[in-house]
């Protein structure tokens, strides 16, 4: 995580997507490599396994396995001796034929899963995790923020006095002494001006609460696109593992490369990670006014400290079996996004600012509702 | 200094210089709040629609709205007042012996348009 995702610090700004892509690709090409050794080992063994009858004899092949991680192993063939021989095919034949239904099955396989069906699922599956951009959001909050300083700066320092406060500007004193008497309301325009700073502490608040979440729903925006890409490095990681015991198993070393029978329970892998508090905890509303907030897209990984502590895919080892732990990994990751959102929503920050035991919708409604108390009142010049 | 001429330096100050000012300030927080609601909006929308979106544009709106209206205010009050003198101006001998020295406040002040209003 980091650079690659660019920030308000300026930098290249890399889409996520762009990372995620060629990472689809990889997997679903790896996953069809896998899918064909399956396959090929299933011929293999029906093969072995064929039940022959009388007058026939077996002899041993050299198989060669295509693909990044392909490898030679041997495999038996029956062949019929020359009494028994209906067909006419030598025993040359033979192995040939059962070379190319071994080579056919594993292309076959392949390609099922090469052929284009299988990255739009993992990029439909986390589309609203990397179809946001971060930076945009981060830029957004950062304006936000100045904002909130400048409200800030205006709140008790900035003059808005009645002529009568020690605090009143010069000119306003002056404009009282001199003000036209063809005027119909100067108390109006100097209630007004009173007025200011509290207006300006309440609109304060507001631009708070507003940049706090505005931060806090960009950091985890950001940091689910960086789980994303973890969580497809390691199934990539995951594959190239169970494609390497397969080179492995040629060696008759033991070790049996699918684990075929192992169940996938898919367990989610952001379970035990309560984010929400997290995020929230990183940027309340009183550090809104604290200081600038600044949201660094991607950095935050800490945030997740144990994001791939339980993925799915790394509990599987065929093709099917990653794949569909995988999916069901994008698919927490999409739901934990949605959850620690929800969260951002509906917990009040508690951080001892004004707005901190409401929770964000209740704020915004209460905002909403007391529009009239809330705007500067009438001048009548 | 003359009575006239703190009674006059003082009003054409407010609705030239202050106010303006003021005006300035808020029109331009108000415009970066509309520059900001928008993207954000836009993006939390991207990420599942999320109802949040919702509650940020609704904030930021009102936010706009207020700002915007003591923007409207500090407009509307330099303007009054820059009227009110220039009335006063035009009745008055020693008030247009001013003016004439100062012609630096001829014409309508230097006020910032309407912010502009987000679509969120």
């Amino acid at each position: 995580m980091g650079d690659d995702y660019g920030g308000t610090g300026g930098g290249k700004h890399t889409p996520v997507i762009d990372r995620l892509d060629p990472l689809f690709t990889t997997i679903a090409k790896l996953l069809g490599e896998l899918a064909g050794n399956e396959a090929a080992l299933e011929v293999v063994r029906q093969e072995e396994e064929r039940d022959v009858g009388d007058g026939w004899s077996q002899d041993v092949t050299t198989l060669t396995y295509p693909g990044t991680y392909g490898f030679e192993t041997t495999a038996v063939y029956w062949y019929p001796d020359a009494e028994h021989n209906k067909s006419g095919d030598s025993p040359e034949e033979r192995r040939r034929t059962f070379e190319k239904a071994v080579d056919k099955a594993w292309h076959d396989a392949y390609d099922e899963w090469t052929s284009g069906s299988t990255e739009p699922v993992y990029r439909t599956t986390t589309q609203s995790v990397w179809e946001p951009d971060p930076v945009a959001m981060a830029d957004a909050t950062a304006d936000l923020s100045g904002l909130v300083q400048w409200l800030n700066s205006q709140v008790g320092a900035a003059g808005w006095a009645a002529t009568d406060d020690d605090q009143a500007p010069d000119w306003l004193v002056d404009l009282e002494k001199g003000w036209p008497a063809t005027s119909q309301s100067p108390q109006s325009f100097y209630a007004f001006w009173d007025d200011v700073n509290d207006k300006c502490a309440l609109y304060l608040n507001a631009a708070a609460r507003l940049t706090a979440t505005s931060a806090q729903v960009t950091a985890t925006v950001s940091d689910f696109q960086a789980n994303t890409v973890d969580v497809s490095k390691k199934t990539k990681s995951r594959v190239v593992d169970a494609l390497k015991k397969w080179q492995q198993w040629k060696y008759d070393s033991g070790s049996w490369p699918t684990g075929e029978l192992e169940d996938n329970d898919a367990p989610a892998i952001l379970g035990y990670v309560s984010y929400g508090a997290g995020v929230v905890g990183l940027y309340p509303p009183a550090a809104a006014i604290a200081g600038p907030i600044s949201v660094a897209a991607g950095t935050l990984s800490y945030l997740i400290p144990e994001q791939t502590k339980n993925m799915a895919a790394l509990h599987a080892a065929t093709a099917f079996g990653i794949h569909q732990g995988y999916v069901n990994d994008l698919d927490d990751v999409e739901s934990g996004m949605r959850a620690v959102i929800d969260t951002i929503q509906t917990e009040p920050p508690e951080d001892g600012s004004t707005t901190g035991s409401q929770d964000f919708t209740s704020f915004t409604a209460d905002v909403v509702g007391n529009r009239k108390d809330w705007s500067p009142p009438e001048v009548s010049l | 200094m003359s009575e006239i001429d703190m009674k006059m330096s003082a009003i054409y100050t407010a609705a030239h210089d202050v106010l303006p000012e003021k005006a300035q300030d808020f029109w331009f927080y108000a415009e970066e709040v509309t520059g900001a609601i928008e993207p954000l909006t836009r993006e939390v929308a991207l990420a599942g629609n999320h109802p949040i979106g919702a509650d940020l544009a609704d904030l930021s709106v009102e936010l706009f709205v207020h700002l915007r209206a003591m923007e409207r205010t500090f407009k509307d009050s330099a303007t009054g007042l820059d009227d009110i003198a220039d009335d006063f101006v035009a009745v008055d001998g020693e008030a247009k012996a001013w003016f004439e020295k100062h012609q630096e406040y001829a014409g309508e002040p230097d006020l910032p348009s309407d912010a502009t209003a987000p679509e969120a």
